[in-house]
């Protein structure tokens, strides 16, 4: 799957496809409440609190809310998959048909035929054990019996050709661990449209995958949409996302709905407090604005114990003590303005009076503006020259040997000055993780040199290495992994303290320092990371890496695993710290947005080689390299006017780390490659593009024709 | 507001019990199990006082008579008094199960995180021994190694049942080490500058408790049951010393004709392997409870 096009964005011509208002809702979700049954440890948990909806032929609504909302639960309750004893009230009606109260086998008729799902691990809603064929002629067989052997098998083939499977003939006799994730995806909508179902529910279709793929789901849900007239739930936790593909938009909070109705209204005139900060903390690339992100204090309440009034009152910027008395209710924002935009705020009439937006209720951050001197005249923190890792692959289980490597690093080199943010930016298999972990290691690399802080890491004795690591601290993705389970917060603070033979006496005090330094009070000291939310076990492993005043932080995907509105806050944490305490730091993120709100330089990374690197402001505004290009294009962005761009759609996914293309990795999936004549693609080909810089400056790319 | 802003103002749920120890082992099956160890240990060793008879004693008015008020758990052959007897053989077999159990566990448990944390050549020069030590027989070892055990006594036996059971424990310790090995805890620690050691006793083997526990208590029964076997065979503790397993080899013959000589012996062994079994469940559960680590 070679090749490239440009062409409009996935939701450009819903309104051609948006029925007539009077025709019956295909699906009709009323007053919708699940309840989760108490276990012998928990109560129990009323996950969603009244949700109503409508979902006509061919439209998209996007349920978007973070962790705990209980998106996924009104979805999975539509198809009766919640597991037993779990309370569902309200009515779910199906053509009109109650769904409420089947029985499993009448639900099973329905589930596959008329109503789809697609789920974010195609991995593993896939049984390894089958081929893609099989999975596929199941789910045909189930609700059509009567279809022959070769009718069954030109479907199959029919339908991979329709979700854009290139060797449509081949595929079926593939094991889903030989595909790709966006591969497995395809298989996985495949599989829902098989039955030409009037309703497909997706469950964060996307959110395993890297962008440039992503952006391909989507489009082919989108076309899927348009071709059956299918309707589609889309449930995620991405604002960009649903901008990009959805016609409606219903936003959730604590099991409760927020705010409905189109993306546009809902977009560009948000009438809740929750729906404006969840929008004005989102990273946004398009920016130029050099702050973080708005935060939103506070976390979610609990939720076994939802609070009785508005659930978002004690973290609103503008909640009044009439809001915990009630929930508010869904009401119409302007008895005149277009249909359905709904909102439930219980200061609803005052924001619409106001014109209040999200800039009035969530001050930004100040933008960090440390004065430092000029790049050329700050000394080098980290370097790393022409660094190669291979990660040998084996065959054979008595007599291994060698068969091939890994290129997970071929030839990386970049340099990180003082009191500098570097971001290295790059989809999964880049080797972001792998050059992380090589400098980590402090050890002598294969080929390549890594100069930290001066010390050249191959000649490092094993004093001077633990002595190192002092001034060399990590900060990494996941904090419920990154904490050991069993100690108390002060102890996981103070043990690189212990480590490094702090002063007894003064270890306390150090710990108690660093913890407000972060924002976490002395409450904390003696939780356990199970007990603290998502956002704090991220201050503490950020309170960890920074107890011993390091000179070099290394971060390592610091906010990916958190919600939007949390997000946002460690983002302006790290900012205001890197500037306070003068850090360098080196932060690996897959997000081109958080990038743009923190970092002051940036490095594209592509199947283990720098693709481009120089100052943020030039690379984003101004990319010089095909993949930057792309990577760029293909960011959902949360604006529905932006989405409507044309953008650079990569077909195909990542090459195999294990057998790159010779010469220039990208070209398999270059959009430039294809535009160029025989001659010119011939260096393409043949020789790996080193790293040029453009004029004067330093932004460096590495393309033949860039 | 300050840039980082307050990271929390909701509400906290309690504190799950492993954080709470006295309140996490108010368990039933703890405190049943617990209760039940402790009485059978008193038993052992208490009981024999309140008898009138000694342990060598004979009554030659009584052969193979059943319970009664002279002799509470009846008499054998010889005329010996079997209440003094099985609560003697109680004590070895107590000794020998709670010995064993935490030699072997605490070999495995070294073996296994040395392998499990260190991979390349520790890894696969112990995983080799282990492998070898478990596709060796043991009754045939022992056999040859029977003179040790006359000479030696009980204190031989034990080293020589731990020598035999540590493996499959230790393969399990090194598959759960090299899972944790990856979580970024022991990754952090690592960059931080933390020796092996102080990884795999600081962060290693505590997460690993829960299954170390249940370990135990399943090696306790183990090695109360393997003596019973080699007792049975008569490769095991060797006479004077009595324990259940010579008591119930000694008894089975009788087992239709004078079940006292077999009924007391073996209840008390299921009793003790039914405790032991209680208690380590209940301790896993409550060590791991709220916290995402290995379970057994």
């Amino acid at each position: 799957m070679t090749g490239t096009e440009t062409h409009p964005g996935p939701a450009s011509s819903p309104h051609t496809t948006r029925p007539h208002p009077a025709v019956e809702p295909v699906l009709c979700v009323d007053n919708l409440h699940v309840t989760f049954p108490a276990t012998p440890h928990s109560q129990p948990v009323p996950a969603v609190r009244g949700l109503s909806y409508q979902l006509h032929r061919g439209e998209i609504l996007g349920i978007v809310g973070e962790s705990g909302s209980g998106k996924t639960a009104a979805l999975l309750a539509v198809l009766g998959l919640l597991p037993d004893r779990t309370r569902i009230t309200g009515s779910i009606r199906l053509h009109g048909r109650e769904l409420l109260g089947l029985t499993e086998r009448e639900l099973a008729a329905i589930r596959g035929a008329t109503v789809a799902t697609v789920s974010q691990d195609p991995l593993a809603a896939l049984t390894p054990v089958h081929t893609v064929g099989f999975h596929l002629a199941e789910a045909l067989r189930l609700h059509q019996p009567r279809l022959s052997r070769a009718q069954v098998k030109d479907r199959i083939v029919a339908l991979l050709r329709r979700v854009g499977i290139p060797d449509a003939e081949r595929l079926p006799d593939a094991y889903p661990h030989e595909l790709s994730g966006g591969m497995r995806q395809r298989v996985m909508i495949a599989m829902a449209i098989a039955n030409n179902p009037d309703v497909i529910l997706c469950d964060e279709p996307t959110t395993a995958l890297d962008p440039t793929v992503q952006i391909q789901i989507l489009d082919l849900l989108a076309t899927i949409r348009r071709d059956t007239g299918a309707a589609i739930v889309l449930v995620t936790h991405d604002l960009g996302v649903v901008a990009e593909i959805a016609d409606r938009v219903l936003v959730m909070y604590a099991g409760q709905p927020v705010e409905t109705g189109t993306v546009a209204e809902v977009y560009r005139h948000p009438r809740t407090p929750y729906t404006m900060g969840l929008l004005a903390a989102l990273p946004r690339v398009d920016t130029t604005d050099p702050a973080p992100p708005a935060p939103i204090s506070g976390t979610a309440p609990p939720p076994t114990a939802p609070p009785r009034g508005c659930p978002f009152a004690p973290r609103c910027p503008i909640a009044l003590p009439a809001c915990t008395a009630e929930p508010p209710a869904l009401q119409p924002v302007d008895p005149t303005a277009p249909a359905g935009h709904r909102a439930a705020c219980h200061r609803l009439a005052d924001i619409t009076a106001h014109q209040w937006t999200a800039a009035d209720l969530y001050p930004q951050p100040a933008p960090a503006s440390p004065t430092r001197p000029p790049r050329d005249q700050r000394s080098t923190v980290l370097a790393v020259d022409s660094l190669v890792k291979h990660h040998p692959l084996y065959r054979g289980s008595l007599f291994r040997r060698r068969a091939g490597a890994i290129h997970a690093l071929d030839g990386v080199s970049f340099d990180l000055r003082e009191h500098e943010t570097l971001a290295l930016v790059g989809e999964s298999g880049a080797g972001k993780s792998t050059l992380l972990t090589e400098i980590l290691e402090l050890a002598r690399p294969a080929h390549g040199r890594i100069t930290v802080l001066g010390h050249d890491t191959a000649t490092l004795t094993p004093q001077q290495r633990f002595a190192l690591r002092r001034d060399l601290q990590v900060v990494f993705q996941d904090s419920s992994s990154a904490l050991d389970p069993r100690m108390t917060v002060a102890q996981i603070v103070a043990e690189p303290l212990q480590i490094h033979r702090y002063p007894r006496r003064d270890i306390p005090h150090r710990v108690r320092e660093v913890l407000s330094l972060v924002g976490l009070d002395s409450s904390f000291t003696q939780r356990r990371p199970a007990q603290l939310s998502g956002g704090e076990r991220q201050r503490v492993g950020i309170a960890r890496a920074l107890a011993l005043n390091p000179k070099l932080l290394l971060l390592d995907e610091p906010v990916s695993a958190l919600d939007v509105s949390v997000q946002a806050g460690i983002l302006a944490l790290l900012t205001e710290l890197q500037a306070r305490l003068g850090l360098s730091c080196l932060l690996v993120t897959h997000d081109l947005a958080v990038v743009r709100h923190v970092a002051d330089r940036v490095a594209v990374m592509h199947l283990g080689v720098i693709v481009e690197i120089g100052a943020t402001e030039p690379v984003l505004t101004a990319p010089r390299h095909p993949y930057t290009q792309a990577l760029l294009s293909a960011l959902p962005v949360p604006d529905p006017d932006a989405a409507h761009r044309n953008r650079t759609v990569l077909s195909g996914d990542l090459p195999s780390p294990a057998d790159p293309p010779v010469g220039c990795r990208f070209q398999t999936r270059c959009p430039k490659f294809r535009t160029l004549t025989d001659a010119e693609r011939r260096i393409c080909t043949s020789q790996p593009p080193p790293l040029r810089p453009l004029g004067d400056t330093d932004h460096q790319v590495a393309c033949h024709h860039g | 507001m300050p840039p980082s802003g307050p990271a929390t103002s909701a509400p906290r749920p309690p504190a799950p019990p492993s954080a709470r120890w006295p309140a996490g082992l108010r368990h039933p099956r703890i405190l049943v199990g617990a209760g039940l160890l402790i009485l059978l240990t008193l038993l052992a060793w208490l009981g024999p006082l309140a008898a009138p008879w000694g342990f060598t004693e004979r009554d030659y008015t009584s052969f193979l008579q059943p319970p009664s008020a002279r002799h509470w758990f009846g008499t054998d052959g010889s005329g010996r008094d079997l209440y003094v007897i099985t609560l003697v053989g109680l004590r070895k077999s107590l000794l020998i199960g709670l010995l064993v159990a935490v030699l072997t566990t605490a070999l495995a448990a070294v073996v296994g995180a040395i392998t499990g944390y260190f991979p390349g050549l520790p890894d696969r020069l112990l995983t080799w021994l282990t492998d070898l030590a478990l596709v060796v027989p043991p009754l045939l070892v022992l056999a040859v190694l029977f003179p040790i055990v006359d000479k030696g006594g009980w204190v031989a036996l034990i080293l020589l049942l731990a020598a035999f059971g540590w493996m499959v424990t230790a393969r399990m310790v090194r598959a759960a080490t090299r899972s944790l090995r990856h979580h970024e805890y022991i990754r952090a620690a690592r960059y931080l500058g933390a020796s092996p050691t102080t990884i795999i006793i600081r962060h290693l083997l505590p997460n690993l408790s829960g299954l170390l526990v249940a370990d135990v208590t399943v090696n306790v029964s183990a090695a109360i049951l393997a003596e019973t076997g080699l007792s049975y065979v008569g490769l095991g503790v060797q006479p004077p010393d009595v324990s259940l397993g010579t008591l119930i080899a000694h008894g089975t013959r009788y087992a239709t004709t004078h079940p006292w000589m077999f009924g007391f012996c073996t209840g008390l062994l299921v009793l003790l392997v039914t405790a032991v079994h209680l208690l380590g469940e209940g301790l896993r559960d409550a060590l791991t409870r709220g916290i995402p680590v290995h379970r057994a």
